[in-house]
């Protein structure tokens, strides 16, 4: 497996760092592995903390919080992702989405096992750096699209203020190595 | 401090006792994308082309672009076709313990993915 090349941070990234530093300090961001440095960096939300990593239920919905955990774990490890970069022209089983608007910044993580599964919604705040901001049953967005959507851009703005996500041309902008457009 | 890797909630079996559901759920997905990582890995390092796998494993383009999106569909003859067709490959499967305290490991288990990727990281950033 690749590994990024740490060593080229960017002084936005720095100050980046230190928004997301006082904001765990705050209790408004949970950092996934604040014990060893990781390929990826993932934050959570008190929504996804508290809610997709609640303690374990044995009925279906804990089994499919089981399976959207080891995906985010994988994201965290370096795991290859598949991504597809059209909201409207996607691969039904990609793994990451981006979300209408685009301009919004806002991903889907599409944990798809055990159907129908679940999506945690979110943004990058730097190069290989996801914050996940909201997530929800599948069964949840059947007609709900735009109102999750939203839901998740009032979570990065309740969170992170003025401070914009991070953005880029391509998807390289967001990853650095080991994903697929698809 | 909150802890939110599922390895370092597991407990470990014993006796008769009965995993979890959720823990089997867990394990099952955690498997089959490091599947999906090593197949991605060797399939990038080829610089074989989807068309040309496809051609080698006489399935449709459209099948095996369907097969490297994700790794839901996935059996251990998938795994077995893909990394052969790719490279002439072959799993070389191997476990670790993650449940097992550093030092305790047994002769024949190998180190925590997340402890092999911070040794990763530490060799990239001494170099």
């Amino acid at each position: 497996m690749q590994f990024p090349n740490k060593s080229g941070m960017s002084p936005n990234r720095s100050l980046t760092y230190m928004s997301i530093g006082d904001l765990i300090q705050a209790g408004k961001l949970f950092d996934f592995d604040p014990v060893e440095e990781t390929p990826r960096k993932l934050y959570l939300s008190v929504e996804v903390a508290d809610g997709l990593f609640a303690s374990p239920t044995e009925d279906l919905d804990g089994i499919r919080r089981a399976g959207a955990q080891a995906v985010l774990e994988s994201f965290v490890d370096g795991g290859f992702l598949t991504i597809a970069e059209d909201p409207f022209d996607k691969d039904r089983t990609a793994m990451m989405a981006r979300v209408d608007p685009v301009n919004w910044e806002i991903f889907d993580f599409r944990c798809l096992d055990p159907e129908p599964g679940i999506r945690v919604l979110g943004s990058f705040c730097a190069i290989d750096e996801f914050v996940a901001l909201t997530w929800d049953y599948r069964e949840q967005f059947d007609d709900r699209w735009p109102e999750q959507v939203q839901r998740c851009r009032d979570s990065w703005l309740d969170i992170f203020g003025a401070i914009p996500q991070h953005k880029g041309e391509q998807l390289d902008a967001y990853l650095s190595y080991n994903f697929e457009a698809v | 401090m909150r802890i939110f890797r599922t390895t370092s909630k597991l407990s470990k079996p014993s006796g008769r006792d009965r995993i979890p559901e959720t823990t089997l759920e867990y394990l099952r997905t955690k498997t089959r994308l490091t599947l999906f990582s090593l197949v991605w890995r060797e399939f990038k390092e080829s610089g074989v082309s989807q068309s040309d796998l496809a051609a080698r494993l006489g399935k449709g383009t459209d099948r095996v672009c369907k097969l490297l999106a994700a790794p839901g569909n996935w059996t251990l003859d998938t795994v077995a076709e893909l990394l052969f067709g790719i490279n002439g490959g072959v799993l070389s499967p191997d476990v670790t313990f993650p449940l097992d305290t550093e030092g305790d490991f047994s002769s024949n288990a190998v180190l925590s993915t997340s402890k092999a990727n911070s040794y990763v990281i530490d060799f990239h950033k001494a170099a």
